[in-house]
């Protein structure tokens, strides 16, 4: 328990500063959102765009709802969110060594197991804080404009797609901080695989001879057009534990057997 | 009763040997130094025994518990100075230490301010904001606040002033008389030879010697430093006589053997001084190193 509460803490500020941040570009976001709000001539000018808006993870159908809207800007959502899931993964594992407390924390009376548990779950604890505080945010700030029961199924699948997309980036970072001998490339490493699973999602969307990618992808799990139209698919939930609970056990697996790096 | 046995300790990084069959047992309530220049692998042998690194053949047992298998548990009663101190920069100095303390059972916190008043430690600085010597402070009452039974220290005083370091040895020597066996490694032979009962020699990964730290300076080698003229005709250069420096007016040589012997070949010359010492443990180890 203190283990947990010593990494609440420690990452307390920077939490703090994401959510805020990712806050205000929502909100500056909803006010580019009232030149489209009930203006069809607008909506109708756009129409050639779609395949770019496509790409983006929206239709260009919806802009004038604020779902279409959000789904639109869906990106600023599941990028930063993931980001900064990948970034808490690598970090909260492979601090101690880059630090040199690895020393001290390890010569106290606890396992590794222990130490591992209870960073996992302040990780997971916040991830699912940062996510719910920008759902809360997004409903406050579009709340304004009359919002309607397809607005709020929309930001409760979009709390599933959300959470379960930073947890999966979030646990490929620890497994990687955990396994690799440059542990203190871990946070490079998964931005970089979190970019280019990215780009590739952009890609699947254009391309349709590329849509067998998408089981890869985590991107492509939960589209936010999707999570307008349709239901979260079952599949995709469980795929996205199982990655999340493989990474997790690996980490468990590397991090007890190895020396730590001192 | 073994506190600490060791048995054919190897470790190995990659191809690069830390430690290599070591073989050490260590009573309840003694004070053990563990000498050897840098790089000798003093620290692989005792981050072995933390199980911060796993080893590549061999066994520790640490209170008659397999130090890895139950490592947790044996660190308990463990209190460990490591030599270079890394503790969370932003934390206060008091706050890391109640931090420490929420991990043991017992209640630690009248100890953590007794143990601060000795080491004269500000306890409500940030540790980022503490000098390399005021760290080492933090270490040591870090690693004394739970009152452990084992205490390991890894080249203790470097950064304390000589007074800290006396007040350190103190408390050390006061843990030890209740009850506490110190494991004590170093490469200053002087503070070992103050304040250890028995030492092991490691050189190059490996135990070159266990010795007796009194016998080793008592029954040993005596100094020899002889004044005179014309010296230098080698009639020194007999059994028992190592590191003989020969010059004309000047010879100095350790003798092990029977010092009647020696006395009689003295005897047979004329002499303006001579001086017989109790060689240092840095001059009796010397020839270890080499």
């Amino acid at each position: 328990m203190n283990i947990i509460k010593r990494e609440l803490r420690s990452n307390l500020k920077a939490l703090i500063i994401w959510v805020s941040v990712l806050s205000l570009i929502i909100l500056v976001a909803s006010t580019e959102f009232a030149v489209y709000h009930d203006n069809p001539d607008l909506i109708a000018a756009f129409e050639g765009f779609e395949d770019m808006f496509a790409a983006l993870g929206g239709s260009i159908a919806n802009i004038g709802t604020p779902e279409g809207f959000l789904s639109l800007m869906s990106i600023y959502l599941y990028l930063p969110a993931s980001i900064y899931g990948a970034l808490l993964g690598s970090l909260i594992i492979s601090k101690e060594e880059k630090d040199r407390t690895a020393e001290y924390l390890f010569t106290l009376p606890v396992t590794r197991n222990q130490v591992l548990r209870s960073k996992i779950i302040a990780a997971i604890f916040y991830q699912i804080v940062f996510v719910t505080v920008i759902i809360l945010a997004s409903i406050l700030i579009f709340y304004r404009y009359d919002l309607d029961e397809n607005f709020y199924s929309f930001m409760r699948h979009m709390f599933v797609a959300l959470t379960m997309t930073s947890l999966i980036f979030m646990s490929i970072g620890m497994l990687l901080a955990s396994y690799l001998e440059q542990y203190k490339r871990s946070g490079s490493l998964t931005l970089g695989l979190l970019i280019g699973t990215y780009m590739l999602n952009m890609l699947i969307e254009v391309v349709e001879e590329l849509e067998f990618l998408k089981y890869v992808v985590p991107f492509q799990y939960f589209t936010a057009e999707n999570m307008i139209n349709s239901n979260i698919e079952f599949i995709f939930v469980f795929l996205s534990l199982l990655i999340i609970t493989s990474c997790l056990s690996g980490v468990f697996i590397f991090y007890k057997k190895r020396d730590l790096y001192i | 009763m073994n506190v600490i046995e060791f048995k054919d300790l190897t470790k190995y990084y990659g191809n690069v040997k830390g430690c290599e069959n070591v073989n050490i047992n260590i009573k309840e309530g003694e004070i053990f130094g563990f000498i050897g220049p840098n790089g000798a692998g003093k620290s692989t042998t005792i981050r072995t025994m933390l199980s911060l690194i796993y080893p590549t053949s061999g066994s520790i047992t640490v209170f008659g518990k397999d130090a890895i298998e139950f490592g947790h548990e044996i660190r308990k009663d463990i209190g460990y100075l490591p030599s270079e101190i890394f503790y969370y920069d932003k934390m206060k100095v008091i706050d890391l230490l109640l931090y420490s303390a929420s991990f043991y059972d017992h209640d630690c916190t009248s100890k953590i301010y007794e143990l601060a008043e000795i080491m004269e430690l500000n306890l409500d600085r940030r540790i980022q904001d503490l000098s390399y010597g005021n760290k080492k402070k933090v270490g040591i009452v870090q690693g004394l606040l739970h009152s452990p039974k084992l205490i390991i220290l890894d080249e203790p005083t470097s950064g304390l002033d000589p007074l800290m370091q006396q007040k350190f040895f103190n408390l050390i020597a006061e843990e030890n008389k209740k009850g506490a066996t110190v494991f004590f490694s170093s490469h200053i032979l002087s503070e070992v030879q103050q304040l250890c009962d028995r030492v092991a020699i490691i050189k190059d990964g490996e135990i070159v010697s266990i010795e007796d730290v009194k016998s080793l300076q008592k029954d040993n080698y005596k100094k020899f430093t002889i004044c005179g003229d014309k010296l230098n005709h080698g009639r020194f250069n007999i059994d028992g006589v190592t590191e003989l420096k020969e010059a004309e007016n000047e010879v100095s040589f350790f003798y092990k053997g029977d010092v009647n012997l020696m006395v009689k070949l003295l005897g047979t010359l004329s002499l303006s001084n001579v001086l017989i010492e109790e060689p240092t443990l840095e001059e009796i180890f010397m020839h270890y190193y080499e």
